[in-house]
């Protein structure tokens, strides 16, 4: 079946009489003209209503026709009355009876007709139209001046408002019996209002058509998303806006659920087989506490979810004997659905969640409610980046250090070395020698090693050669100038390069040809002459050793000096929207006192054990530039700032997470407060996005009051349907009846112990399933009553 | 030829209708599946009998209407070539089980 119909509940097929007794022609009827009109435009539901009489032959022949095309004739008429100013109006009434009653009613009407034909004027009063309520179950159409009918071409809007109308209970404004209703009917028929209704909006949702070959122009384009039957249209009328709309405006869906088929996978399995259909609307599951609702859920879920999602994960435990089963989704072009392939909203549970967070105060659980509110948050962002650079930070002053103890040792040995020369100097003071101070050996401006590397170039260049002549002339012509252009550019820098060596190299000869000759002069004075030689000769180097290391010293000293190691908590705390413009915040902060108050002996930022002995208790502030290079150094010392240990730091502190609704925390919010903050938050979210074609929610209703249910979530439900399919599982009766689901999920336990599931409309013509519904749903018998009140007047689902 | 006695029953409160000695009830599925015999008949065929009472000539009045309705061109040429796409439609699906079955 069709999840929306086209319905036309007004057209001719015989000659009337108008309200002036003269006759009301019809053009062109036959029965071909008839059932293509129904068939060329779709009509699944329509109702035969002459002006003022009833045909029950053509009735009863039409119906057996149109059947044929799976279109339902319901029996009617048109009736002229009068308000109490005079003024004429027409109304269309449409019964539902068993065949006699039809019979009966169609010989009063023909006979009150053709008797009031005699004076002239035909009109039934207000008392004869409610004798026809008390005796008939009927839905009256009121029917204005079609050439100002607000729905001759309406947009959007106009059809909303239109809609708005008949919830008011413009279109069945005759009910039951009971005396206030009738009180009520008569001063409706009398009232100004009415009459403004009347002139505005009347039966214009329908053709009224006289003209068999033009039923086009009369057309209206007009669906009903329920059965298309009399009870179908009677449960539509209950939520107009929702259930009736003209062709254009009615919601396209992609991407839904249209089916699941549930198979037992062996014997054991505790689901009978089933198919279950689905809307693309609302889809409603409900059943008796423990009957397999969220077991329903779960199934759907696992089949469209990814196998390591974690909102499957945590309730697989509970439903493993499901894994007997095999569960089928398929869409709406009936293609099964594979694993992630369907954008899927899956409303969660937070509050237990929150409970979780709050009791084990372990920062997971609360990063785990985040993930609920905020799927792409990124926990510690911060504080990750933060550590990550205090380690760089620390292996850099570590490497410092190591250097500064390298110099020190470097400069220790180079004075010693001096100190001792001095001394052997001081004693061969009276040892002449031939002294010429030869000047410092040149060094060379490339090491030979530099320039064996460069000549590799050349290498290069005669490879790229060969490359390019692999290229087509056009291509080669233009890279091989340049490449020789470089090539000889090279050329002349490497012999530079070699000229400018050679030279050093020869200077440095030079030298050492000098410095030979003068020890061979020394060494033919004396012994002690050469040592005195030799050492004049390389203290100079020492000295000059000795005062690269001081002044490299110098800097590394200073760059010790300048060294940052404090912690700043504000590098690492953070806090923010988690929804934006939701009131929906988090805070990520460290614990104050692990900084400010460090114990250097036991603290959770470093790693302290193995030299705890050697510590005291000392209390720094590792926010202070200073105080925190005195603990660094102290571990420096101490031998426990090692790569290793840097690798640790930070390891086993854990940070303090928040998240606030509306600036409070949600640990000390009550579940009310919470679940309705949730679900107000994440429909929005959904609504915005509009990314999932599906939303899953289990007991919707859980933890929120009444009023919230009734004046935010029915409103959210309403808006989410027309966007997505929703298919929610409740206890709930407002959510199960007044949401007005369009299809309806039973899960049931049978006496064994087996589940099986059936999907119904709820407004069949076959049993009455609004019955169904209130014997599953608690409380929902006073719900289903109020909502058909005006409508259905005292059904009997209640009192059973 | 198809004879229908309209019946009075439980004291007069229901209808029911003896088709060729078969009981049934005056509702609309033993009107459709009248119609559906009626199209087939000739027009002289069909004889309506009740006992001598004005109300039920009422219905007796009905159903020689329906007849007569239904035994018109019109009528009978809308009916069967529905009833030909109908029965085309029928042979499809049984096709697709018997594809199905194999």
């Amino acid at each position: 079946m069709d999840e929306w119909n086209a319905v036309d509940l007004h057209m001719h097929t015989c000659v009337g009489v108008t309200g002036d007794g003269e006759t009301d022609v019809i053009e062109n009827f036959s029965y071909h003209n008839f059932i293509n009109s129904l068939k060329e435009y779709k009509i699944r539901l329509a109702a035969i209503t002459n002006h003022n009489i009833i045909n029950l032959v053509y009735f009863l022949v039409c119906r057996r026709l149109a059947k044929m095309i799976d279109t339902n004739i319901l029996f009617g008429v048109e009736i002229d009355t009068d308000k109490e100013t005079g003024e004429n109006y027409h109304f269309v009434a449409v019964f539902q009876e068993p065949l006699k009653k039809c019979f009966v009613l169609a010989k009063t009407i023909n006979e009150n007709t053709k008797s009031k034909k005699i004076t002239g004027k035909v009109r039934y009063n207000s008392a004869e139209i409610i004798e026809l309520i008390k005796n008939y179950n009927v839905i009256i159409i009121p029917h204005g001046d079609k050439s100002k009918g607000l729905l001759r071409r309406p947009n959007e809007n106009e059809l909303r408002d239109a809609l708005k109308k008949v919830r008011d209970g413009f279109i069945r404004v005759f009910d039951s019996p009971s005396d206030w209703k009738l009180a009520r009917i008569k001063s409706l028929l009398d009232s100004e209002e009415y009459a403004d209704f009347d002139d505005d909006f009347g039966g214009v949702l329908f053709s009224d058509n006289r003209d068999w070959k033009n039923y086009g122009k009369n057309y209206r384009n007009f669906y009903m998303n329920a059965e298309p039957t009399f009870n179908g249209f009677l449960h539509a009328i209950t939520n107009p806006t929702e259930r009736f709309a003209t062709k254009e405006f009615i919601p396209v869906k992609r991407s839904y659920i249209s089916k699941i088929v549930i198979k037992k996978g062996s014997n054991d399995a505790r689901i009978d087989d089933c198919v279950i259909n689905l809307d693309s609307g609302y889809n409603c599951i409900i059943g008796k506490s423990g009957a397999g609702k969220s077991l329903l859920h779960f199934l759907i879920l696992k089949s469209i979810l990814k196998e390591d999602d974690r909102r499957l994960s945590a309730l697989k435990g509970a439903y493993g004997f499901a894994g007997e089963n095999t569960v089928v989704l398929y869409d709406e072009k009936n293609h099964e659905i594979q694993p992630d392939k369907i954008n899927c909203g899956v409303g969660e549970r937070i509050f237990d969640r929150i409970i979780t967070a709050s009791t084990t105060r372990d920062t997971n659980d609360m990063y785990k409610v985040i993930d609920i509110l905020n799927k792409g948050f990124k926990p510690k962002e911060k504080f990750i980046s933060f550590v990550e650079k205090y380690k760089t930070t620390l292996k850099d002053y570590l490497a410092l250090k190591n250097k500064a103890n390298s110099l020190h040792k470097s400069i220790l040995s180079n004075l010693n070395s001096f100190v001792t020369s001095v001394k052997v100097l001081c004693a061969l003071k009276d040892i002449p020698t031939f002294e010429f101070r030869i000047p410092k050996i040149l060094e060379l401006l490339y090491s030979d090693e530099d320039v064996k590397t460069i000549k590799t170039i050349e290498d290069s260049i005669k490879l790229i050669k060969n490359t390019l002549s692999r290229l087509k002339d056009s291509d080669r012509v233009e890279l091989e100038k340049e490449l020789s252009n470089f090539e000889n550019l090279f050329s002349a820098k490497l012999k530079q390069i070699q000229s400018k060596n050679n030279e050093i190299k020869l200077d440095s000869l030079k030298k050492d040809v000098v410095s030979i000759s003068l020890n061979g002069v020394n060494s033919t004075i004396s012994e002690n002459a050469t040592k005195k030689s030799e050492i004049t000769g390389s203290m100079n180097q020492t000295i000059s050793d000795l005062t690269k290391d001081i002044l490299k010293m110098y800097k590394v000293k200073i760059g010790i000096q300048r060294f940052d190691l404090s912690i700043d908590c504000g590098l690492i705390d953070r806090c923010g929207d988690l929804i934006p413009n939701s009131g929906i915040t988090f805070s990520e902060n460290i614990d104050k006192r692990l900084v400010c108050e460090l114990d250097v002996k036991q603290n959770s930022i470093f790693a302290t054990r193995g030299i705890q002995q050697y510590l005291n208790n000392k209390i720094y502030d590792m926010s202070d530039s200073k105080e925190s290079k005195q603990v660094i150094d102290t571990y420096y010392e101490k031998g426990k700032l090692t790569e290793t240990d840097i690798n640790k730091v930070f390891q086993n502190v854990d940070l303090n997470v928040n998240v606030y609704f509306d600036k409070q925390n949600v640990k000390e919010l009550n579940p009310g407060d919470i679940s309705k903050k949730y679900i107000q938050t994440y429909f929005e979210n959904e609504l915005m996005n509009g990314k999932n074609t599906v939303i899953l929610y289990d007991q919707i209703e859980n933890d929120v009051d009444k009023p919230f249910i009734n004046e935010t979530l029915l409103k959210i439900i309403s808006e989410m349907k027309r966007k997505a399919q929703l298919i929610i599982v409740t206890h709930d009766p407002i959510v199960a009846v007044n949401a007005d689901p369009v299809n309806y999920i039973e899960a049931i336990k049978e006496d064994n112990g087996h589940i099986r599931y059936r999907s119904f409309r709820p407004e069949s013509d076959k049993q009455d399933e609004l019955l169904e519904i209130a014997k599953c749903v608690d409380g929902s018998k006073i719900v289903i009553k109020e909502r058909y009140e005006i409508y259905r007047g005292d059904k009997t689902y209640a009192e059973n | 030829m198809l004879k229908i006695e309209i019946l009075r029953m439980n004291e007069g409160d229901e209808i029911r209708l003896r088709i060729n000695d078969e009981e049934k009830a005056f509702n609309y599925d033993t009107i459709d599946s009248l119609i559906d015999v009626f199209v087939n008949m000739a027009p002289n065929e069909l004889d309506i009998v009740c006992p001598d009472d004005l109300e039920l000539d009422n219905y007796k009045a009905l159903l020689q209407n329906v007849f007569n309705e239904v035994q018109k061109d019109d009528f009978k040429n809308t009916y069967n070539s529905l009833k030909k796409s109908e029965t085309s439609n029928d042979q499809i699906m049984g096709l697709f089980k018997n594809q199905n079955s194999k």
